[in-house]
């Protein structure tokens, strides 16, 4: 049978016959058109952390390590956060018109030292696979010594895979 | 917190040691943000003014030391400094019953310390708070 012979047929036998020869197609079309919604993204920022040792922080040119901080948003908006300042965090990103907050916990490390504790965030993010990202964290932390308190305003740029 | 949705906030402390007062003053205005996917907690960006005050009463030894190692007759007694920066914050809403709102926020107020050092170096006021507000 050729589609000529499909269009004598009635219109949904024709239709089921036209998805069947062209499935293959259609689903090779699809997968090159389209693109994941959400995906993995890595990006990295700089810029001067507050360590809490009182006063500012010069900002390094070229950026030293702990100018410098690696973030991991999955495609579930789990956020992994790792740098020498405000610490080792991992929370939950919520996103609204490219601007974005989030929250969680961990190894909150400043220039006393490093305690378990929490942090939120909020920041700027652009679409695409490459993003321009602006990020301000905060965190607080306890440690044996008292409260541990850090920040960073940074700027960077992210890659989604 | 006007109609619109913008959030002022005036914050006076200070504290006194001795002959030395400090007093700040910090007046702020943001945008509340609803970034946190719900009206629970909310991200705050937005301008933040400070103003610093030191004043050291002299008392007669300070002075008689002031003038023996300065050659001038009246020591510096008082310092004020002003500067402006951005506010980055989040704020969450523990009870609210019969238009009273009870809430807390942990902002930061983020001022350049000054033009000659390169951007991005900044000082800090930290602010954690509980608050009660009344809606009229």
């Amino acid at each position: 049978m050729n589609h000529l012979d499909s269009l004598k047929l009635g219109r949904p036998r024709a239709l089921i016959l036209a998805a069947k020869n062209y499935a293959p197609l259609m689903v090779c079309a699809l997968l090159m058109l389209a693109r994941p919604a959400a995906a993995t993204t890595v990006i990295a920022r700089f810029g001067p952390p507050a360590t809490g040792g009182g006063g500012t922080n010069p900002v390094s040119l070229p950026p030293a390590l702990v100018d410098t901080e690696i973030s991991v948003v999955t495609a579930g908006k789990m956020e992994f956060n790792i740098s020498v300042c405000p610490g080792i965090l991992i929370g939950k990103r919520f996103d609204k018109d490219g601007y974005y907050g989030s929250g969680g916990a961990g190894l909150v490390i400043t220039q006393t030292g490093g305690g378990i504790g929490g942090y939120a965030a909020i920041g700027y993010e652009t679409s695409g696979t490459v993003k321009f990202n602006a990020d301000f964290k905060q965190a607080i932390g306890l440690a044996a010594s008292g409260l541990l308190s850090s920040y960073a305003l940074r700027i960077g740029a992210g890659y989604e895979f | 917190m006007a109609p619109s949705g913008l959030l002022g906030t005036v914050m006076a402390y200070g504290r006194q040691f001795g002959p030395v007062t400090e007093q700040t003053v910090i007046l702020s205005g943001g945008q509340p943000l609803d970034l946190f996917g719900g009206k629970t907690f909310q991200g705050i960006v937005g301008i933040s003014v400070v103003s610093e005050t030191t004043e050291i009463k002299a008392t007669t030894e300070i002075k008689a030391t002031a003038n023996a190692t300065s050659n001038t007759t009246d020591a510096a007694q008082r310092d004020q400094s002003t500067n402006i920066g951005a506010l980055f914050g989040i704020r969450g809403q523990i009870y609210s019953v019969k238009g009273i709102t009870f809430a807390g926020s942990w902002e930061s107020h983020v001022y350049p310390p000054g033009f000659s050092v390169i951007a991005l170096s900044t000082g800090r006021k930290q602010l954690l708070t509980l608050n009660v507000g009344v809606s009229l």
